[in-house]
C-alpha cells in the first residue's frame, strides 16, 4: 500500500513538473486574463509573443539567444526572460545579437542580493564571455563585480540602475566599466501619485518593494516627494515589503474610503483581485510602474489611471558601449538616463504595443544602431546615447518609423 | 457553577480577546477601522492562514516546526496559476493541480524528515529553499497572477463552504479519531506516548500528510481570494507562516476555554485585525511589526497569566481579611 501510494505520489509530482516546464502548448498572451477556450493544440503556438516567451532553445528563447556562433558573447545578468517586459527584453537583445554577431548568455538570478550578483558575474566570467550587462544592480556593489570582471578582463555594462554617487569616481576610473543605463525613476514615482491626484483620489495608498533596489528605492522616493508636495491629499499609508497582495487588501480592509494604490511594480496584477474581492470594484484607481499584458483592458476600463514602462530599449545603451569597446574603440563612459513611456489610456498603450512592443518591433533598429558603433560610424559619440535616452517616446518612435 | 454556564462564561472570555482589539483600534482610529465591510474583508483574508494554521498545528504540537510549509502553498499556488497560464485549464483541473500539488508536496516534505532522520526544522529548511528555487523555475514575473471564472472559489460563499468543510474535517480528526488522540499523546511526551505503543513514526507522518492536505487547499483559497501568487525570494515563503504560528499560539493560549481550533481561528483572525489595525493607524511597515509584536506578547503574557494574577489579587485579599480577623 506505502509503495502504490508513493508510487501514485511521485508520479504526481512528475506530471506538475512536466506540466509546468511544458513548451509545446499555446500559451495566451493575456497573462491568463481570459481563462476561457484557450486550450490549443500540442505545436501549435498562439502568437509569436507566445514563440518568444516559452519556445524552445532553437528559437532562440533559452538562455541563449542572438547570434550562436557570434564573434562575442556577452552575459546578462537578469530575474527573469518570460514576463512582459523581460521577454521583450531578450527579444531585442536575440535581434541585435543576430545583427552585430553577438551571442547572449542570460543568467538568471532569483535574488537581488548583492551577493547573488557577485556571484552570478564570476560564474559568467568562468565561461568564458566577453562582457557583461547586469540589469538592478546595486548602486554600491558595483565597485565588487568591476574587481571580478578586472581580473578576468571582462566588460561591465549596468542597465536599469544607476551608479551611487559616492562611488562614481572609483567606479569610472576603471577600464572595464563602460557605462550604463537608468530610467526616470523618481520622476515616475512622482508621477504615479499625481495622476491619481488629477483623476480625483483623495486617500492614496503607498505600496513599494522592500528597500534595497536602486530602480524601486527610487521610485519610492518620488512617490514620497510626491505626497509631500500635496499635503491636501491624504496617505492611507505605506508598505515596503514583498507580499504586495496581501498589502493591498489589508489596506482596503483598514479604510474604505481608500480611493486609490499607487505601487511601484505590477500594479493590475497585485491590485485588481484584492479590489474586487473587496466589493470596491470602479472605486478604486491605480498606478503603477511596469506595464503588463493586461494594461490595454484596465486602461480602457479606467481602473488604471496610469501605467508606466517601456523599458525594454534600456539594453541598447550598454550593448552600444559594450560593443564599441569589445571592438576596440570605447565611447566615453556615460550612464544614459532614459524615459519612461507614460500610458493614461488604452489608446496611449495601444500605440505602445503597436510602435514600440509588439513582435518585431522595436524603438530603434540596427539601421539607426549602426550609426551608433564607431566602426561603421566613426564620429558615433555618447552624445547620440544621451539624446536617444532623452528622446524615447511612442511619438518620436511614430516620426521615425511612421504608420 | 453548571456545565452550561461555565461553557458561555468561557465562551465569553474567548470573544472578548477580538473584542476587546476591536474596541482599542475603533478607538485609536476614531472609527475609521472596523466598518463592516472592512471586517467581512477582515474575516476572508482569515480563512486560508487559519487552514495553514491547522496545518501546522499537529506538527507543532508535536515539537516540528515545518517551515517548508509557506513554500508547499506558494509553489502549489504557482503551479495552479502556471497551469492557467499555459493551457487555460478549468476551475475543476486548477483545484486538482493545486491541491494535489500540495498534498504531493507537502507528503514529500514528511518523507524527507522521516527518511533523513534530521531534526524536522533543518530538512524543512531545506525543503523550503528547493520549493522556493522550483517556484522561481515555474514563476512568470515577481508575480503569477489569474483571474476571472478561475477566481470563483476565492468569492462568498464558496470560501466559507470551502473553510467549513475543512474545519469540520480537522475537528473530526483532532477531536475524534485515533489519530487526534495520538497526537496529543506525543504532544505531552513522545517517549512515554512511543512507550504507550503509539507508532510515533506513522503518526508523523500521518501529520505530514494531513498537513499536506490542509496546505494545498489553503494554497487553493489564497491564490483564489488574493487572484495572484507571488515569487518567493530570500526565503519569504516563511512569512506566510509567522502569523499563522502567532495564530496557533493565540490558540493554544485560548484552549484553556475552548476548543483548539476555535482557538486558532481566534488568534488568525485577531492577527489580521492587528494588521489592519495598526495600518489605519498609518504605522509604517517596519512599525507595524514591531507593535504587533509587541502586542502579542502582551496578550499572551496575559492570556497565560491571568489566572496567576487572579490568585494573587484573592491571596492577597484573603491575606488583609485574616489580619483584619485577628486584629
Amino acid at each position: 500500500m506505502k509503495r502504490i501510494t508513493a508510487l501514485l505520489l511521485t508520479l504526481a509530482m512528475m506530471f506538475s513538473l512536466i506540466g509546468c516546464g511544458g513548451n509545446n502548448t499555446a500559451a495566451t498572451d493575456d497573462g491568463g486574463a481570459d481563462t476561457g477556450n484557450r486550450t490549443a493544440a500540442a505545436g501549435d503556438s498562439a502568437d509569436g509573443t507566445t514563440d518568444e516567451v516559452w519556445a524552445d532553445d532553437n528559437s532562440g528563447s533559452g538562455e541563449v539567444c542572438g547570434d550562436e556562433n557570434g564573434k562575442y558573447t556577452v552575459g546578462v545578468i537578469i530575474h527573469t526572460t518570460t514576463d512582459f517586459l523581460c521577454s521583450k527584453y531578450k527579444a531585442y537583445t536575440d535581434y541585435l545579437g543576430k545583427a552585430y554577431s553577438v551571442k547572449f548568455n542570460y543568467y538568471i538570478i532569483e535574488n537581488f542580493a548583492d551577493e547573488t550578483y557577485l556571484s552570478a558575474i564570476e560564474n559568467l566570467c568562468a565561461q568564458g564571455v566577453n562582457a557583461i550587462i547586469t540589469t538592478n544592480f546595486s548602486g554600491t556593489a558595483v565597485l565588487q563585480g568591476l574587481k571580478i570582471c578586472e581580473e578576468n578582463g571582462v566588460y561591465l555594462g549596468v542597465g536599469w540602475s544607476q551608479i551611487e554617487e559616492s562611488i562614481k569616481d572609483q567606479v569610472y576610473a576603471s577600464d572595464y566599466f563602460v557605462g550604463g543605463s537608468y530610467e526616470a525613476d523618481y520622476d515616475a514615482g512622482y508621477e504615479i501619485i499625481t495622476s491619481l491626484i488629477d483623476a480625483g483620489c483623495s486617500n492614496i495608498a503607498a505600496i513599494g518593494y522592500e528597500p534595497g533596489i536602486t530602480c524601486h528605492d527610487r521610485r519610492w522616493e518620488g512617490m514620497m516627494q510626491a505626497f509631500d508636495d500635496h499635503p491636501e491629499v491624504k496617505k492611507a499609508g505605506e508598505y515596503r515589503g514583498l507580499e504586495f497582495t496581501k498589502a493591498v487588501e489589508d489596506f482596503l480592509a483598514s479604510d474604505n474610503t481608500i480611493d486609490g494604490i499607487a505601487i511601484t511594480l505590477l500594479g493590475i496584477e497585485y491590485c485588481s483581485e484584492p479590489i474586487k474581492s473587496a466589493g470596491r470594484e470602479g472605486q478604486v484607481k491605480i498606478a503603477f510602474c511596469d506595464l503588463s499584458e493586461n494594461c490595454q483592458e484596465s486602461l480602457d476600463s479606467g481602473e488604471t489611471i496610469c501605467a508606466i514602462g517601456g523599458q525594454y530599449v534600456d539594453v541598447v545603451f550598454p550593448f552600444v558601449l559594450l560593443y564599441n569597446a569589445l571592438e576596440g574603440n570605447p565611447m566615453d563612459k556615460v550612464e544614459v538616463p532614459v524615459n519612461f513611456i507614460i500610458c493614461k489610456s488604452g489608446e496611449e498603450f495601444s500605440d505602445y504595443m503597436t510602435y514600440l512592443h509588439s513582435d518585431g518591433v522595436y524603438a530603434w533598429t540596427t539601421e539607426e544602431i549602426d550609426r551608433l558603433i564607431k566602426s561603421k560610424n566613426s564620429e558615433a559619440s555618447a552624445k547620440e546615447l544621451l539624446q536617444m535616452g532623452a528622446g524615447y517616446s511612442i511619438e518620436d518612435t511614430i516620426a521615425r518609423h511612421g504608420e | 457553577m453548571n456545565t452550561r454556564t461555565t461553557n458561555l462564561i468561557n465562551a465569553g472570555k474567548v470573544i472578548l480577546l477580538p473584542v476587546f482589539v476591536y474596541v482599542l483600534f475603533f478607538l485609536c482610529s476614531r472609527g475609521n477601522f472596523g466598518k463592516p465591510a472592512s471586517m467581512i474583508m477582515n474575516f476572508k483574508q482569515t480563512l486560508a492562514p487559519t487552514l495553514i494554521s491547522y496545518a501546522m498545528c499537529c506538527n507543532m504540537l508535536c515539537g516540528r516546526m515545518d517551515l517548508s510549509a509557506g513554500a508547499v502553498v506558494m509553489l502549489s499556488a504557482m503551479l495552479g496559476a502556471k497551469m492557467v497560464y499555459l493551457y487555460g485549464i478549468g476551475l475543476f483541473p486548477f483545484v486538482l493541480v493545486v491541491v494535489g500539488a500540495g498534498l504531493v508536496l507537502g507528503t514529500i516534505s514528511g518523507m524527507m524528515y522521516l527518511l533523513l532522520k534530521v531534526p524536522a526544522i533543518v530538512t524543512a529548511l531545506g525543503v523550503c529553499m528547493i520549493y522556493e528555487t522550483l517556484s522561481n523555475l515555474a514563476s512568470i514575473s515577481w508575480v503569477t497572477a489569474i483571474n476571472g471564472e478561475i477566481t470563483t472559489l476565492g468569492r462568498f460563499p464558496y470560501c466559507l463552504i470551502i473553510f467549513a468543510i475543512m474545519f469540520i474535517l480537522f475537528a473530526i480528526l483532532f477531536n475524534d479519531t485515533k489519530f487526534g488522540y495520538h497526537v496529543r499523546a506525543c504532544a505531552s511526551s513522545q517517549q512515554i506516548a512511543k512507550n504507550a505503543g503509539v507508532d510515533t513514526v506513522k503518526t508523523a507522518f500521518i501529520c505530514y500528510v494531513v498537513s499536506a492536505l490542509f496546505l494545498g487547499v489553503a494554497a487553493l483559497l489564497k491564490i483564489s481570494i488574493q487572484g495572484s501568487i507571488d515569487t518567493p525570494m530570500y526565503m519569504s515563503s516563511t512569512n506566510i507562516i509567522f502569523n499563522c504560528m502567532l495564530g496557533i499560539y493565540v490558540g493554544l493560549a485560548l484552549e484553556q476555554y475552548c476548543n483548539l481550533l476555535i482557538g486558532i481561528f481566534v488568534g488568525n483572525f485577531i492577527m489580521n485585525m492587528l494588521t489592519t489595525g495598526l495600518l489605519s493607524l498609518g504605522l509604517s511597515a517596519s512599525l507595524q511589526d514591531t507593535v504587533s509584536g509587541i502586542f502579542l506578547m502582551i496578550i499572551m503574557i496575559f492570556t497565560y497569566n491571568n489566572q496567576r494574577v487572579i490568585d494573587f489579587i484573592n491571596n492577597r485579599k484573603m491575606k488583609k481579611e485574616l489580619i483584619k480577623a485577628n486584629m
